[in-house]
């Protein structure tokens, strides 16, 4: 229900010689789900906080709904935040945490009521009004930092990597409940996230963050099959893909260490046009594009290694296999049925043309 | 075989638990008889003095030949007993509040800002070092400016005992703020909290270990002073109990019954108050400890 737009939005720290973060520009649309996703320390939270009203905004605009919102307090934002250790107030019981801002702003206390318990059924947590945090399990504590946060109503939710306390399963569980808590409320929400399956699972539009810096903004698959950079290509799936330095000569991408494969005519006309020719580049395959069906071997013989498994692991509907190809090494996400022990040796495909160059100085995507 | 091995390498273990348990357990009943005969001593002494007339007082173990209850009827009038107590115990429960409620918001306040502030990084550095000054240096220089800002009195002393207990309690209190998290407080802002809100309604409900424990110290210090009172209070009807006992021995240097009747009367609120606060004074005594 709201509009935001961060305009080269700058933070330092006192007695940081670099900015934490910098030049972050961003529209946000009105109801969308955004994920900050990026490693620790890529100014992802700082810049959340900004919007919260918890750090100062060393330089540029904070506006909502064409207002600027720089010196505003963060109890007149209308803005409602979830934090990563759930912050609870653990001398109150759960109703008491979820009505703390509406008892704050006076409310009536039947509405108060009204509206814990409403806040309290969508989240199920009705039974546990009457306890004490202590007394909670971790995902009964996020639900009631979630409900302390949507009994409020407010224009715009902020999420501190709130699931990263919780266990694998119950993050699971918990990421389905915020996104259909999303597609409820219909409520513009800023989730801070490191893990990518998070950001790929639950954005509309993910900004993935490095050193203070946006690298990319767009859709989940735009990040996923179209980074604009090696790092976006790295960051995004998992396992990460596979990067090789290697040469581009007479059609083919090598490196001295038993990697050659031939470059599809289309791509290869692109990088030759770009100046690659003969030129260092570096090669990036996702796992899941090294194939070991012989189908695959069959229909791109040009573009098949010799490998050694070094390490495999069967995860049920698939198998890694961290292969070796001389002294390349990859990983190769294939079919179970396709699972190979340590030691053997390995025909594989590598789909070159779902492969991504990147330019060995800028590690820009060569389009 | 894996099993032997198991059984060979537990088998010392328990004999030499049981043998340290032995040793420890004659010790620690040593050291209690000592101690149970250190504490317990006088105050057998103190109690069957207060039981005996005069001319017992020849053997001080002796059980009283006739006990002596008048004696806690002359103590308590002579001492003008319900006038003093009301005076200490004013003394101490104002004190007691005004402690918590002002040395926890000054501790709070240094504790959060002091990494981001030189000046209350200072004012930290500034409290905890008076607690290194002894009370007898700054004695005769405070009596004189006492008695230039007319603070001779109760309420005077009561306000000296507060400021006097800042170091103490700024050191207490800000160890446990450090480990209450600021996200707490974000969360407070975030809902809409003003600062005195957020102290009061979150942070303050929170340090509840830690006022057991300021509350009990100062209780303590407050009740048991002496010296203060005695350079700092003039007046014979704003005395506290503590210097009563004082201007009673001088009065009555040979009847050590009465003394040590009044000696029980002023003791017996203190045991009373810990029969009655034990488990809060020793969870605060614990909380204090840890953090």
């Amino acid at each position: 229900m709201v509009e935001i737009n961060l305009k080269h939005i700058y933070k330092e720290y006192d007695g940081n010689s670099s900015y934490s973060v910098s030049d972050f520009n961003l529209d946000i649309k009105d109801k969308e789900f955004i994920v900050f996703v990026g490693p620790s320390g890529c100014g992802k939270s700082t810049t959340l906080r900004m919007i919260a009203g918890l750090e100062d905004i060393t330089d540029g605009d904070l506006v909502m709904d064409g207002k600027v919102m720089n010196d505003v307090a963060p109890k007149d934002r209308d803005i409602a935040m979830v934090f990563q250790n759930y912050a609870l107030y653990p001398n109150m019981t759960v109703f008491d945490n979820m009505g703390f801002g509406l008892k704050i702003k006076k409310m009536p206390k039947d509405e108060i009521q009204k509206k814990v318990e409403n806040a309290a059924e969508i989240l199920g947590l009705t039974e546990f009004l009457q306890r004490k945090p202590a007394a909670l399990s971790g995902g009964q504590r996020q639900r009631v930092a979630l409900g302390r946060a949507i009994v409020r109503n407010p224009k715009l939710f902020l999420l501190d990597e709130p699931l990263s306390n919780l266990d694998a399963k119950l993050r699971v569980q918990m990421r389905t409940q915020i996104a259909q808590l999303h597609q409820r409320l219909q409520t513009n929400m800023i989730y801070v996230t490191h893990d990518q399956v998070e950001a790929m699972t639950m954005a509309d539009r993910i900004v993935i963050m490095n050193d203070g810096k946006i690298q990319q903004v767009g859709t989940p698959s735009q990040l996923y099959n179209e980074p604009v950079n090696k790092f976006v290509a790295g960051f995004m799936g998992s396992p990460a893909m596979n990067f090789f330095d290697a040469t581009l000569r007479d059609g083919h991408v090598v490196n001295n260490k038993g990697l050659n494969v031939v470059v599809p005519e289309g791509r290869l006309k692109k990088l030759v046009d770009q100046g690659y020719n003969n030129k260092k580049l570096v090669v990036g395959i996702r796992p899941e594009d090294i194939h070991t069906e012989q189908v695959a071997i069959q229909t791109m013989p040009d573009s098949v290694v010799d490998a050694t498994v070094v390490v495999s692991e069967l995860l049920g509907v698939d198998s890694m296999l961290y292969s070796k190809t001389g002294d390349t090494e990859f990983v190769a996400q294939v079919n179970a049925r396709d699972y190979h022990e340590p030691g053997e040796s390995v025909e594989m495909a590598f789909e070159m043309s779902k492969a991504h160059f990147f330019d060995m100085d800028t590690q820009l995507t060569i389009e | 075989m894996q099993a032997n091995v198991e059984v060979k390498s537990n088998e010392p273990k328990p004999k030499k638990r049981a043998k340290n348990k032995h040793i420890n357990w004659t010790l620690t009943s040593v050291l209690m008889v000592v101690a149970i005969f250190a504490i317990l001593g006088p105050i057998y002494i103190t109690i069957v003095i207060a039981l005996k007339d005069p001319s017992q007082m020849t053997n001080i173990l002796s059980l009283p030949k006739k006990i002596h209850w008048e004696n806690f009827a002359n103590a308590w009038s002579m001492t003008d007993f319900p006038r003093m107590f009301f005076n200490t115990l004013f003394i101490t429960v104002v004190n007691i509040i005004f402690t918590i409620l002002t040395n926890s918001m000054a501790a709070y306040v240094i504790t959060r800002y002091r990494l981001k502030n030189k000046f209350f990084n200072m004012m930290y550095y500034y409290f905890i070092s008076a607690m290194f000054i002894p009370f007898n240096v700054i004695m005769l220089p405070l009596v004189k400016e006492v008695s230039a800002f007319h603070m001779d009195n109760i309420l005077g002393i009561t306000f000296l005992y507060i400021v006097f207990g800042l170091p103490q309690s700024i050191f207490l209190y800000s160890g446990f703020v450090k480990g209450i998290p600021t996200a707490l407080e974000e969360a407070a802002i975030m809902d809409g909290a003003k600062p005195y809100q957020v102290f009061f309604k979150v942070i303050f409900p929170l340090m509840k270990p830690m006022h057991a424990t300021v509350a009990i110290l100062s209780f303590m210090w407050t009740w048991n002073d002496f010296l203060m009172p005695l350079v700092l209070l003039s007046d014979p009807h704003q005395q506290t109990l503590q210097l009563a006992q004082y201007v009673f021995q001088g009065q009555f240097s040979t009847q050590y019954n009465l003394a040590f009747a009044s000696y029980v009367l002023v003791l017996l609120p203190v045991l009373l108050m810990y029969v009655f606060f034990q488990k809060y004074i020793i969870a605060g005594v614990t909380s204090g400890s840890v953090k």
